[in-house]
């Protein structure tokens, strides 16, 4: 591997990694083992297999997807872990003003995200979340383009129903 | 400034999916400029939490060693290889002893008589080397009949005999194999005749 390709293109994508990798895993310490093994899984790929790669992210996204969809498969990790990890960590990142925004609504959001299909999951959170096109998050998740668009919408749509029911009971 | 039908326009886009990702980007500023009409403040969680998810970021500092991975560049290797190999193999071409003319050296000199008169013999090497011509092209020798057959070298009496016996044994192991082999084919057939009795035999009693 090409150590200034590496610190170009791979390193600086290590939180997109790193926050894919915990969407799927839902742990702080899954998601992190899982970058590190991808990093240096990527570090230690031969030059005539570099030479064949196109786009690093789309690459290093699909082997952090393999990686922790393995890990998650294999310890069994329980849905609700993901929720108190990512809300564990974003409270973190939280300004004053967001966190005083921060309501029940915000809450209920997050867990509807996270209890969407798997799919459906994953390609809102590259979309939304890491802004990849439709190419690329086809490519990641190995799905053709309409099942991109299908699922997107699909998730979109459920969300957008909640806050709307929500909206209805609450208004 | 955004307007509120551009935005609303947009957003409807959005839940059907049918956005672009600039277009999104404008829809996400839009929900964290502060100045959502009160129409639109149901959606403002929703792109919060993405906002949030974007930010959060890896804490533990990947480890990688800067040491560069080991990698083995065989090519060089394999090509200096074949280099020595073709230089080695054209070395012994070039220098290996003629086996087309191997009788020069036994010519026996000595069978010719001493009390002849002293005619001026051809040297055998000469005489040989005009029956076999051999075509020199400077690196690569080569005999131009070389499909000729070799002379058939003469057998002593003892070479004989062990020939012979050579031959008488190999007869023998040759006849004992033919017969093994019609033995295995009247066994097979045996066997078959066998598998068929039985078979009318299981018919019958079905």
């Amino acid at each position: 591997m090409n150590w200034t390709i590496f610190h170009e293109q791979v390193f600086p994508i290590r939180h997109k990694l790193y926050r894919f990798a915990l969407r799927i895993t839902g742990s702080v310490h899954e998601a992190e083992d899982v970058v590190q093994e991808v990093l240096e899984k990527v570090w230690k790929t031969s030059a005539d297999h570099s030479a064949t790669v196109q786009n690093w992210e789309a690459w290093c996204m699909t082997l952090t997807r393999n990686r922790s969809l393995d890990k998650t498969r294999s310890q069994s990790l329980r849905r609700t872990a993901p929720l108190e990890n990512l809300s564990e960590r974003r409270t973190d990142t939280l300004n004053p003003a967001e966190a005083a925004e921060s309501n029940d609504l915000t809450e209920n959001i997050k867990r509807m995200m996270q209890e969407l299909p798997e799919k459906q999951r994953l390609v809102m959170h590259l979309r939304d979340i890491e802004e990849l096109t439709y190419d690329e998050i086809a490519e990641t998740l190995s799905i053709t383009l309409d099942q991109v668009k299908i699922n997107l919408h699909r998730a979109r749509k459920t969300i957008r129903t909640m806050i709307l029911e929500r909206e209805r009971i609450s208004g | 400034m955004f307007q509120l039908q551009h935005i609303e326009a947009l957003l409807e886009k959005f839940w059907e999916g049918d956005t672009t990702l600039e277009e999104e980007r404008m829809l996400k500023a839009y929900f964290a400029s502060g100045q959502v009409d009160d129409s639109l403040k149901q959606y403002a969680p929703f792109f919060q939490v993405l906002r949030q998810e974007q930010a959060v970021e890896l804490q533990r500092p990947p480890v990688v060693t800067e040491i560069r991975p080991v990698t083995y560049n065989w090519k060089p290797w394999l090509a200096a290889a074949s280099v020595a190999l073709l230089l080695s193999a054209g070395w012994w071409w070039h220098s290996r002893p003629n086996v087309d003319v191997p009788y020069t050296a036994e010519v026996p000199r000595s069978t010719t008589p001493v009390t002849q008169p002293e005619a001026p013999v051809q040297p055998p090497t000469a005489q040989l080397a005009s029956e076999t011509p051999v075509q020199s092209t400077g690196f690569f020798r080569r005999k131009i009949n070389a499909h000729k057959p070799s002379p058939t070298p003469q057998l002593n009496e003892e070479e004989e005999k062990a020939m012979q016996e050579i031959k008488a044994a190999l007869a023998l192991v040759s006849s004992k194999l033919k017969k093994g082999r019609q033995e295995a084919v009247k066994g097979t057939e045996h066997l078959e005749t066998m598998d068929k009795v039985f078979k009318k035999k299981r018919d019958g009693e079905g």
